[in-house]
């Protein structure tokens, strides 16, 4: 018994022949124990060859707003690849309608830049896995950010792209504009 | 376990990236007790346009982790393409080594450098970046003089997991296993668009098309 889930019995539909087959080779095992199995298998013979993994992530468009800024920005659709990346890009920033190159949020540049890309990361999260994940606390914390993927189930590789990298950027002086 | 440290010795700087143009190149190195990671990561800088590229390339082994779709805790050379379209596209590229003992591993992280070393070259020759840059990467000289023979070892090793175990391609629900050099083209090759890699693809190529 893994969760909750696992507790509560279900029904799938397949075929009486291969319900016969499963039946015959499944021995003194139960179905549920047969198939889990079976995926165990699954899952070794998936892990043990070499393999090239392609996906396509749809780009959405989002507006986050504040004072009289709007920052168009984009990112990747969610979905649960272990390659899935957030990837936020900027647009556009415009204040009071008029296009701007950056904002300053009172401290220099490069931080004013990094803090704004953690504000917009954070609005993905919440528009695509959780909307009321907030994150608490300054965007340099690594541990936060990383315990607050870890609860989402987001894949390491979002975590090494999305916030890693960026603090590992901040951190060396890297302008992205 | 393989300790990797003293081939920091081919990189001027590692774990740092170095920004020319709008490309920063990052020489990422971490050796723990039971990890080790050698890789080359080219981003290209946001500037607003679409068709931001990045890939990484190199040779690690990491943790056992539960929900990871290879065997993370094997030594394996990786490959990772990002291209941001109008869709993003990304492709993963996993060459596990399974039974090779630390010595062996040892000159596939060799030759690992001197395909870094190829990579580098060639993508600031087709980004027409200043040749000058390089040395600020990689010292060349070094690693050709004392590293190239470690080369067609890591070849060799990689097209022995090409041919005897399947090299599959997952693409959403869709499994594919490359067994000719077309979809080997078409997946890795200049049919797939990653002309940046051919200092490993051509000559991975040329040997399953010979054999």
């Amino acid at each position: 018994m893994n969760t909750e889930l696992d507790k509560v019995k279900s029904t799938i539909t397949i075929s009486l022949g291969l319900k016969n087959r499963l039946r015959d080779v499944k021995g003194n095992s139960s179905y549920e124990e047969f198939i889990g199995q079976l995926l165990r298998f699954r899952n070794e013979l998936a892990h043990k060859d070499n393999y090239i993994e392609l996906q396509k992530f749809q780009r959405r468009e989002k507006v986050y707003s504040f004072n009289d800024f709007k920052i168009v920005f984009s990112y990747n659709k969610y979905n649960q690849s272990p390659n899935f990346v957030f990837d936020i890009q900027i647009v556009n920033i415009r204040q009071n309608g008029q296009n701007i190159i950056s904002i300053n949020f009172g401290n220099d540049e490069l931080h004013s830049a990094y803090k704004l890309y953690f504000e917009l990361l954070t609005l993905a999260i919440q528009t695509e896995i959780e909307p009321l994940f907030k994150h608490k606390g300054r965007f340099e914390d690594y541990y936060l950010w990383r315990r607050e993927f870890d609860r989402f189930g987001l894949s390491k590789k979002a975590f090494e792209n999305d916030v890693m990298e960026k603090l590992d950027d901040y951190k060396n002086g890297v302008d992205y504009k | 376990m393989i300790d990797i440290s003293t081939l920091e010795q081919y990189f001027p700087q590692v774990n740092k990236p170095l920004i020319f143009g709008e490309y920063t190149f990052t020489i990422l190195f971490r050796q723990e007790e039971d990890t080790f990671l050698i890789n080359l990561k080219i981003k290209q800088r946001d500037t607003k346009k679409s068709h931001l590229i990045g890939f990484r390339f190199g040779i690690g082994k990491d943790k056992k982790q539960k929900d990871a779709s290879h065997e993370t805790d094997k030594p394996h050379s990786e490959i990772d393409i990002y291209k941001r379209e109008k869709e993003s596209f990304s492709a993963t590229v996993y060459f596990t080594f399974h039974d090779s003992e630390d010595k062996t591993i040892f000159e596939y992280a060799k030759g690992t450098i001197v395909l870094i070393d190829k990579i580098i070259k060639q993508f600031i020759k087709n980004e027409k970046l200043d040749a000058i840059i390089i040395k600020k990467i990689i010292y060349d000289e070094a690693v050709l003089d004392e590293l190239a023979q470690f080369e067609p070892a890591l070849i060799d090793a990689l097209y022995d997991r090409y041919k005897n175990s399947n090299l599959i391609v997952r693409e959403g629900n869709n499994r594919v296993v490359i067994k000719t050099p077309h979809n080997f083209k078409k997946y890795l090759g200049m049919n797939a668009g990653v002309k940046d890699l051919d200092p490993l693809f051509l000559p991975l190529l040329k040997k399953i098309e010979k054999n």
